[in-house]
């Protein structure tokens, strides 16, 4: 090897991948600043993939990182329900081949959420369109149409949000689900069967709420002289999500200018009796708070908006160890990288 | 036994089942092109001779997890990438070649972990890149993302 400068060190493209795609993403955002050539590399969609790809399988890393597409916001990351969907447009990430999927044949044009996921057994990615008050849809990716699985027994609507509010694991779409009492529904996707998966009693109801639309609900307010109505006054919100292959649903509560976000997290799939709530914050300044991502250690990462900024803040449940970190958006705002420092 | 020549024109006997960890050599015994020497152009005699004690010490991988020898291999593994840049970075072209799949693991992973760290400065003169950014290039991406750039651990040093 020649040390003098004169001629170089002469990686090819793909080693110099090798070797970025193991490095954190503070790094990586550093490096950027090395070349043209490896500023161009390390923005690549690919690079992306693979650095996630490699992410994903170390267990212990620290760094996440997500891919979001800011119109379709529910999609999160590092499952494969967050593969980036937008208005039906199939994008293969591995491959970078996209396909305009067929429309929805069957059902009325009314609110709905998407949500991806993945048959195991049939190694058929399928896509579930669940709409607000009637039956679902699901389409096989292999198919390539649309075909109705109907609404499970006993739900009488769909409890959907501006939270996340769908999530793909065990093999199966889950989503809240309104009958008598709240719970989440569950569509299994390789046996195609409806369950209901329910939390323990009163767990994430909030007393006094006597109207519910698309996951807001709105309480009666009483004053000394009369009754009033206000909505948006004292509302509440849920999402469900999940954190480590754990089904969590999580509540915003506002009430007297306080919000109240609450986390509950079911540690055994299924087993009502394992869930527990694990957090609940008080805050004056933050309007909108999610659970992103835990950590091995069992910290939480979330997502903020804070009312005097308007972009998202990050950070851990355990704020007081002081947090590192902070978000970074390409040209098109579609990657953010996210590392615990 | 199978006969590898570097490019300073020095041989090395090396076992088959050693050897075959490298799938381009496997794949050139099972074609039956493997019968003489077989010349490595890329590759020169010092780093060959690194190469080669890596593929003995990694023969029969899977015998060592029975036989409690993973940490010695471990261990091995760690002193085996205490070396040099320039010398890490022929191992890694080398290996690349060959085609062998955990050394490129073992030695990738050491110089990202070498390079983690370092300042933007350091990279370039590490890996010799000339800088071809503007200045205002070069601003635009650390406005993007100062923390980045901030940070007691951030080490201008070059080794």
């Amino acid at each position: 090897m020649d040390v003098d400068g004169a001629t170089g060190i002469h990686f090819n493209e793909e080693i110099v991948v090798d070797i970025l795609s193991r490095l954190p993403v503070r790094s990586l955002l550093r490096f950027k600043c090395v070349s043209k050539i490896w500023m161009a590399l390390i923005s690549e969609p690919y690079f992306t993939m693979k650095h996630l790809k490699l992410a994903k399988n170390n267990q212990n890393s620290p760094k996440i990182l997500f891919l979001k597409d800011m119109f379709t916001s529910h999609l999160s990351s590092l499952t494969p329900a967050s593969l980036p969907l937008a208005q039906f447009t199939e994008n293969n990430p591995s491959t970078r081949e996209s396909t305009v999927l067929r429309s929805t044949e069957f059902l009325p044009s009314e609110d709905y959420i998407c949500g991806l996921g993945y048959d195991a057994t049939s190694g058929v990615y399928m896509i579930l369109k669940i709409g607000y008050q009637s039956c679902s849809e699901i389409l096989a990716l292999k198919s390539g149409s649309w075909r109705i699985i109907g609404k499970p027994t006993g739900i009488y609507r769909s409890w959907l949000s501006d939270m996340d509010s769908q999530a793909f694991v065990h093999g199966a779409f889950h989503w809240l689900g309104l009958s008598r009492d709240e719970s989440v529904t569950s569509y299994d996707i390789s046996n195609e069967v409806f369950k209901e998966i329910t939390f323990p009693d009163g767990k994430f109801v909030v007393p006094g709420m006597n109207c519910v639309k698309h996951g807001l609900s709105f309480k009666e307010i009483t004053f000394p002289d009369g009754k009033f109505v206000v909505p948006g006054m004292n509302c509440v919100k849920h999402g469900l999500l999940v954190l480590g292959e754990m089904i969590c649903i999580c509540t915003t509560h506002y009430d007297q200018w306080k919000y109240t976000f609450n986390l509950w997290i079911m540690k055994d799939y299924g087993i009502k009796e394992s869930s527990t709530r694990f957090f609940t914050i008080l805050s004056t300044d933050l309007y909108s708070l999610v659970p992103e991502y835990r950590f091995s250690d069992g910290e939480v990462l979330l997502r903020c908006k804070h009312f005097d900024r308007c972009r998202y803040i990050f950070k851990t449940t355990k704020e007081s160890s002081g947090f590192g970190f902070n978000l970074v958006q390409n040209a098109f705002g579609m990657d953010l990288f996210i590392q615990k420092a | 036994m199978v006969k590898l020549k570097s490019n300073d024109d020095k041989e090395f006997e090396v076992e088959e089942a050693a050897v075959i960890q490298s799938e381009m050599i496997k794949n050139m015994i099972e074609d039956g092109c493997a019968t003489s020497v077989i010349p490595l152009p890329n590759i020169d005699s010092k780093t060959l001779i690194k190469v080669i004690e890596y593929l003995n010490k990694h023969i029969n991988m899977g015998k060592a997890a029975e036989t409690g020898e993973e940490d010695d291999l471990k261990e091995f593994d760690e002193q085996f990438v205490n070396m040099g840049w320039e010398e890490l970075f022929d191992v890694i072209m080398a290996a690349n070649y060959l085609n062998i799949h955990e050394l490129m693991e073992l030695c990738c992973q050491s110089a990202a972990d070498r390079l983690k760290n370092k300042s933007v400065r350091a990279v370039r003169e590490m890996l010799k890149i000339t800088n071809d950014l503007t200045e205002e290039e070069e601003q635009e991406i650390i406005n993007d993302a100062p923390w980045a750039f901030e940070g007691p651990e951030i080490d201008d040093t070059v080794n």
